[in-house]
């Protein structure tokens, strides 16, 4: 494969998916419009993200009762599963976007994860809101927008089941605007006023399905972004979207997720604005340009991206197919790196970028290479969480301390036992670091390297997962 | 074999860095770090230093600061409710949680001060969300990515410069030490920080980061990510160097509490009295998310949190550096004033917090205690904002411009 096609897949396949490991970048097509076309038609079926065991509504737990009319030792038992539920979603996800082809569904929802963030106890409910976000992932924004307002999880977290005709509350209109779709400063204390009173009776019955309240619902007159009718919150979200500022939000989201988060060009970014407003809000669309066009694989936009922990935790999981002994050990991982799924900072989302990175994340990502591949201790202690993040409270620290594994490094030692020291550390680094991140000192590598004659492979490899360049996609 | 057999030299076995006690007085007087700030006898000079404590998991105020003269309190709490005559009386409404004699003795010292009813406006219960507008600052509708601390980072106003200006015990680094384009140091110890930053692989890249990165000789802009993880990790090395050679200096000699909190309390003190260049550290202390059972639970946490104090200030005074330091405590909330139906108490909204100095401007109880009689649906109603103790405590007391770090002006409280 030419060079600079090469390179330029690798970007591709890093940035809309979570990179190929080199074995399977092998049997890759060689041009870009085909790779393009590949990934979307390899994520076209949806695999939900599921546990062996069937999840259960609070309803279930209440004895058929409403949750409110719980007892404690019922709530309890709630939490407590919850929490082993949400333990394994987790880890089932961080597999599943390790391993599936189709990883631009993952990425796209990994993506929307982060901008329709959200915190939910129950764990049903933080599953299915996952799931209505994968199934619509890359379908069209108007359609996930809706999907997620009529979600439990995200009623719950922003409130909306306090939003009543009587006593209006705000929370939920506000995100929507804020967060959600058009931005601040694109609407008056007015919009949200008449959008609250428009979603008002938006809830969900004790096993999670959507309903309206008719007698909750103030089905008056509503003045909303210059716009005058009984308007429904369906109608708050058509009046939304059809502004051209929500494409243009959700377009420069995306572009400084999947392209430059530090230097965004904004003429590109006016432009894809408008082609995503021109096609109806498909996000298919708005993705595919993004990924067909040539300022994506200009130099600066390549090689310079930090990796989120997520990606940084994926990335070493497939290309050396690690299994921890503890599988808890990837949460504690997330937990140091600062970046736990379903566990966002807040309704904004995780704000990614440098934001990953202060000294100790820096030497966290440094040190764990070593720590994987030689089972070597890390010696972290967190500090425990608020309650509402009891799962991770339930992660012993001390865990990190055992990172027992086992690796499969078969195929790089098929193809670089025999080879010198500057030869595997000049293949490697091309193998496993981002295009427009491989230039390093080589001499430095090769005299480390040699240091361990005994698996020169092993040493290898853990040198330059360990460096600041591997940090980056 | 393994790695770190070849390649990991650790200096802490080693002793570059250890220095024999008896050149302790003139480590202190020679070292390079330390400037002006102090003299071969630790007295202090101008060196301003903020403790932030958090207690997570939102404290119980009422049952903290005891108003033992409510009956109102009595009859919301009549299993959890401190009897009168076992809490720590400061004055005639309000007393110390029975564990809590050591912030008594301060109290009576004239070296606390008690600031009730602090919240802010439409609070927020979930744990979650509320600790992060207290680490944010922000309001309750507003959503921001960095911090108080880290906004006064980001400030570069004197006392902010360096990369080590402010220190978390911790292993990962909280919002609130988070700034947009500075942060905080997190560490557990000086020792640990510095065995993770001197590996010798480590030492290696960083250095030819230096050479050719960082001064130019490579291709890379100032605005590559690549350039800013370089930079870090100089810093990284840099700052664990010496907070590390300065932590030898002064060896504490006082027993703290056992465990975490304690141990975490001592290497603040160890850093502060070797003369670290460091304005901030940040303590956290949990568990006090006391839904049920609450007294023998909270009881015991209090102990720690104020036993722990208690020998950090007499730790600080020996070495006559309590003048400049001021310890600021905070919970995200405090809790209903109810018991609930498990002997415990629910999610809240104000609450008190404590600031301790050598010398405040306003000791003893700042403000009314808590107005029971007037709740907002079950809860207390805040009367200080905290953004204002905040304020206090960059403007007044670290010199910074308020207006920056937390969107309005420098107003004194006149605290400190």
């Amino acid at each position: 494969m030419e060079k600079s096609i090469h390179s330029s897949l690798k970007h591709l396949y890093l940035r809309a998916g979570f990179g190929l490991s080199p074995w399977d970048f092998e049997v890759r097509e060689n041009s870009i419009p085909k790779a393009v076309e590949n990934l979307f038609s390899e994520s076209k079926n949806v695999t939900e993200l599921q546990l062996d065991r069937e999840l259960h509504s609070p309803k279930y737990y209440a004895g058929g009762m409403m949750m409110g009319k719980m007892s404690q030792e019922q709530k309890k038992e709630l939490t407590k599963q919850s929490i082993a539920d949400e333990k394994e979603m987790n880890l089932k996800w961080i597999e599943k976007m390790a391993m599936e082809n189709g990883s631009l569904r993952e990425k796209m929802t990994l993506f929307w994860h982060g901008h329709f963030a959200c915190t939910e106890p129950i764990s049903l409910y933080a599953l299915m809101l996952n799931n209505t976000i994968r199934r619509n992932a890359l379908g069209n924004f108007g359609d996930l927008l809706l999907a997620v307002a009529k979600e439990p999880a995200m009623l719950r977290f922003l409130n909306n089941q306090q939003n009543k005709k009587q006593s209006p509350n705000e929370n939920f209109a506000r995100e929507v605007m804020e967060l959600f779709t058009i931005g601040r400063g694109k609407y008056t204390e007015d919009d949200i006023k008449n959008a609250a009173r428009a979603f008002t009776g938006w809830t969900t019955d004790g096993d999670g399905n959507f309903i309206k309240r008719p007698f909750q619902h103030d089905d008056g007159v509503k003045t909303f972004m210059g716009h005058t009718g009984n308007f429904d919150g369906e109608d708050i979200m058509k009046i939304i979207l059809s502004r051209k500022e929500t494409a243009d939000f959700i377009a420069a989201k995306a572009y400084k997720y999947f392209v430059n988060q530090e230097n965004p060009d904004q003429d590109i970014i006016a432009q894809l604005g408008q082609k995503f407003y021109d096609a109806d809000y498909e996000i298919g669309v708005l993705m595919h340009e993004i990924f067909i066009s040539d300022w994506f694989y200009d130099p600066k936009n390549m090689g310079n991206r930090i990796k989120s922990p997520i990606e940084l935790i994926i990335g070493l999981k497939r290309d050396f197919k690690i299994e921890f002994d503890n599988p808890e050990v990837e949460l504690g991982l997330q937990r140091i790196l600062g970046q736990i799924l379903f566990h966002p900072p807040n309704v904004s989302g995780w704000a990614g970028g440098r934001n990953w990175i202060d000294s100790s994340s820096l030497l966290y990502r440094m040190r764990i290479p070593e720590s994987i591949f030689y089972t070597s201790e890390m010696d972290i202690t967190v500090k425990g969480d608020a309650a509402d993040s009891a799962m991770m409270s339930e992660v012993n620290k001390k865990i990190l301390k055992v990172m027992k594994n086992t690796t499969d490094l078969g195929y790089y030692d098929g193809k670089y036992k025999d080879k010198t020291a500057e030869e595997m550390v000049d293949e490697l680094s091309v193998s496993l670091l981002a295009p427009g991140a491989q230039n390093i000192d080589k001499p430095l590598m090769v005299d480390f390297v040699k240091s361990n004659s005994s698996d020169m492979v092993r040493s290898a490899i853990m040198l330059i997962t360990s460096l600041p360049e591997y940090q980056l996609s | 074999m393994k790695r770190r057999d070849f390649v990991r030299y650790t200096t802490l076995g080693s002793t570059a860095f250890l220095v024999p006690a008896f050149l302790k007085g003139f480590e202190r007087l020679s070292n390079p770090y330390l400037g002006p700030i102090e003299n071969a006898y630790g007295v202090s000079g101008n060196k301003k230093i903020l403790v932030v404590v958090q207690l997570s998991g939102g404290n119980d105020g009422l049952n903290t600061v005891i108003p033992y003269r409510n009956d109102i309190y009595y009859r919301e709490r009549p299993v959890i409710g401190k009897k009168e005559n076992e809490v720590l009386k400061l004055n005639d409404d309000l007393g110390l949680n029975p564990g809590m004699t050591a912030l008594k003795g301060l109290y009576d010292d004239g070296k606390l001060t008690v600031i009730n009813s602090v919240g802010y406006p439409n609070p927020d219960r979930s744990h979650f969300r509320s600790m992060d507008i207290w680490q944010s600052a922000s309001e309750s509708n507003q959503f921001e990515s960095t911090g108080w601390i880290g906004r006064y980072l980001d400030s570069n106003c004197q006392g902010a410069q360096k990369p080590y200006s402010a220190i978390e015990t911790d292993g990962s680094l909280s919002l609130a030490m988070r700034g947009e384009t500075r942060t905080g140091i997190a560490l557990e110890s000086p020792d640990a920080y510095f065995a993770m930053a001197h590996d010798k692989y480590i030492k290696a890249v960083s250095e030819r980061g230096n050479s050719s990165l960082l001064n130019g000789t490579d291709d890379i802009q100032k605005e590559d990510n690549l350039h800013y993880l370089y930079k870090t990790l100089a810093e990284s090395g840099s700052s664990a160097d010496y907070i590390y050679k300065t932590s030898r200096i002064y060896k504490s000699t006082f027993e703290y509490p056992k465990g975490e909190f304690g141990k975490n309390l001592k290497t603040i003190a160890t850093l502060i009295v070797s003369g670290l260049d460091t304005s901030v550290y940040y303590i956290s202390l949990g568990g006090f998310d006391t839904h049920d059972q609450q007294n023998q639970r909270q009881d015991k946490l209090l102990k720690e949190f104020s036993d722990g104090i208690g020998v950090f200030t007499d730790d600080l005074k020996a070495n006559n550096r309590l003048r400049d330091v001021v310890v600021m405590t905070f919970s995200e909330f405090g809790r209903r004033v109810s018991q609930n139906a498990s002997n415990g108490t629910d999610h809240g909204t104000a609450n008190n917090m404590f600031i301790i100095n050598g010398n405040l401007k306003k000791p003893g109880i700042y403000n009314d205690a808590p107005d029971l009689s007037n709740l907002d649906n079950g809860d207390l109603i805040y009367k200080v904002d905290f953004k204002d103790v905040y304020g206090e405590m960059v403007g007044n007391w670290l010199g910074a411009d308020t207006e920056k770090i937390l969107y309005r002006k420098n107003l004194s409280m006149g605290l400190i």
